[in-house]
């Protein structure tokens, strides 16, 4: 019997020479936002993809407790030839869901995120960038994961769009109930969704932070972010991190 | 979304280039209607001569009966170019090493003319459907190879990743994710191989068979009627355009709805 977390133990990777992962280890419990920042290089990514799935472990251990889980990369990665509905139901096509049935599903959850009747029938070429990142998200959603893997994933998209879907995404969060493990290299980000932000440094990857947020998502306004980055960078671990990047991601 | 202006303009536009083309087809008709006042029907019959021979062909019921014969080997080559080109190319396009093997062999055979295989297939195959059919397949495979090839190697390593995210199963990954992909390289490409092949089996026939439009064009030839060689070239041309903008394009627009316009 598995019990409902993502835990993850002592992980080390390497390609080729390099060493990418460290023995790191980490844990996401049910309806528990995690976020992993650092900077570019740190091996997050990679890290993300090992909890996916995408990648084999081969030092260390993860243990998925979850039933289902789904990822959600910092490109929509839609299907080109096939519609925004049937991008939103394809996860489900994968789970071999009747037509009709992950059709309707997906025309729920495309209503959700607010895509109308007329940007389910468009092809990926014809929606923006945001209303691409939304239909991502939709399929992510509409395979009803109890633990989500986002990679970057607003990183592509402006200012006012980010905070669009992040608000979006924390209203998924708190109604499902969604565990996420969030990889992000935008330290606001981290702070307005996770409940625990856990920052990596570099070469190899290892996890030097741990900072707990436990307000409300709704009590997250402008000056609770502002405080909580200043606090954040305040942390010498934190600032020998970020400075390797140059300015601040934010 | 697109503004009405910018759509009146696209209208405008393509009817103009229609009238484009029926310009162009009229000052051709011209300038072959002159070449026949210069020349005489001997050596250039009028459209109109070349017309009444094809309606000759036509009442004969020879036009008909050849034409099957032709369309058939054609297709039957076409047929055999595609499948196996683009299986084996699909194949070879997913493998490095396949690839860098292939390469030089798809050259080679592309740089082998249409006639020197006809040469070899009548010595292999004889006056048989064989000839005809052989040196359609020969001359198209490395076209529908290639293409496939250069699909297969050019698959999105995202969409692959974002499928296996999904654990999609092998069969979905192939018809959902690479199929698609694929088809948009060789779909272009079994075009034009559909053109090649029709030309090719003409050539073929002229040189093996006892029918078909070839072998029309022979007996055209023997009877010096050069009437009847028009006749058989509109023929074959007219079977041309008429698969490639009633059959093909349509094929191929609904198959490429997803594309971007700029492409």
């Amino acid at each position: 019997m598995s019990i409902e977390a993502l835990t993850i133990e002592r992980l080390s990777h390497r390609f080729g020479i390099s060493d990418i992962l460290d023995r790191v280890s980490l844990r996401v419990a049910a309806g528990e936002v995690v976020a992993l920042v650092g900077p570019s290089g740190c091996g997050k990514t990679t890290l993300l993809h090992l909890a996916a799935g995408l990648l084999d472990v081969v030092e260390g251990r993860i243990d998925n407790g979850f039933d289902a889980h789904a990822v959600m990369f910092q490109e929509p990665r839609l299907l080109p030839w096939f519609s925004a509905l049937e991008n939103i139901a394809w996860g489900l096509k994968a789970r071999r869901v009747e037509r009709a049935e992950r059709l309707a599903a997906a025309f729920a959850i495309g209503a959700e995120l607010g895509l109308s009747d007329d940007d389910l029938a468009k092809y990926p070429h014809e929606l923006s960038g945001g209303m691409r990142q939304r239909v991502a998200l939709a399929r992510a959603l509409a395979v009803r994961p109890q633990l989500l893997l986002l990679d970057e994933p607003f990183s592509a998209l402006d200012m006012g769009l980010r905070r669009e879907l992040q608000d979006l995404l924390i209203r998924e969060i708190r109604d499902r109930g969604l565990a996420v493990l969030l990889v992000t290299h935008d330290l606001t980000e981290a702070v307005r969704l996770s409940h625990r932000i856990l920052v990596m440094a570099a070469a190899p990857g290892h996890i030097v932070h741990e900072e707990s947020l436990t307000a409300d998502w709704l009590a997250r306004d402008r000056r609770f972010i502002f405080d909580r980055l200043t606090a954040l960078l305040a942390q010498p671990a934190l600032a020998e991190t970020f400075r390797t990047e140059g300015a601040p991601a934010w | 979304m697109r503004r009405p202006g910018e759509w009146l303009g696209r209208t405008l536009a393509y009817l103009w280039s229609g009238w484009g083309a029926v310009a162009s087809l009229l000052l051709f008709l011209a300038l072959w209607d002159l070449g026949n006042r210069l020349y005489g029907s001997f050596i250039l019959p009028s459209p109109l001569e070349a017309l009444g021979a094809l309606g000759e062909l036509l009442a004969h019921g020879a036009l008909q009966q050849q034409l099957l014969a032709t369309l058939f080997r054609a297709l039957a080559g076409f047929a055999i170019a595609v499948s196996f080109g683009t299986l084996l190319g699909s194949i070879a396009g997913l493998s490095m090493t396949a690839a860098m093997a292939a390469r030089p062999l798809v050259t080679v055979l592309l740089g082998v003319p249409p006639i020197a295989w006809i040469v070899l297939a009548l010595l292999w195959f004889g006056a048989s459907d064989g000839t005809p059919i052989f040196t359609v397949a020969i001359t198209t495979v490395p076209m529908t190879f290639a293409a496939a090839m250069q699909g297969a190697r050019t698959l999105d390593g995202d969409l692959r990743r974002m499928a296996r995210a999904f654990r999609a199963g092998p069969w979905l990954r192939f018809t959902d994710v690479y199929l698609p992909h694929i088809l948009s390289y060789v779909f272009p490409a079994w075009i034009t191989a559909l053109g090649m092949s029709w030309k090719v089996v003409v050539m073929a026939e002229l040189l093996s068979t006892p029918d078909g439009v070839g072998a029309g064009l022979a007996a055209a030839r023997i009877n010096l009627d050069t009437a009847q060689t028009l006749a058989w070239i509109l023929a074959v041309v007219g079977t041309l355009l008429v698969a490639e903008y009633i059959l093909l394009e349509p094929i191929k627009r609904h198959l490429e709805r997803w594309r971007s316009d700029e492409h």
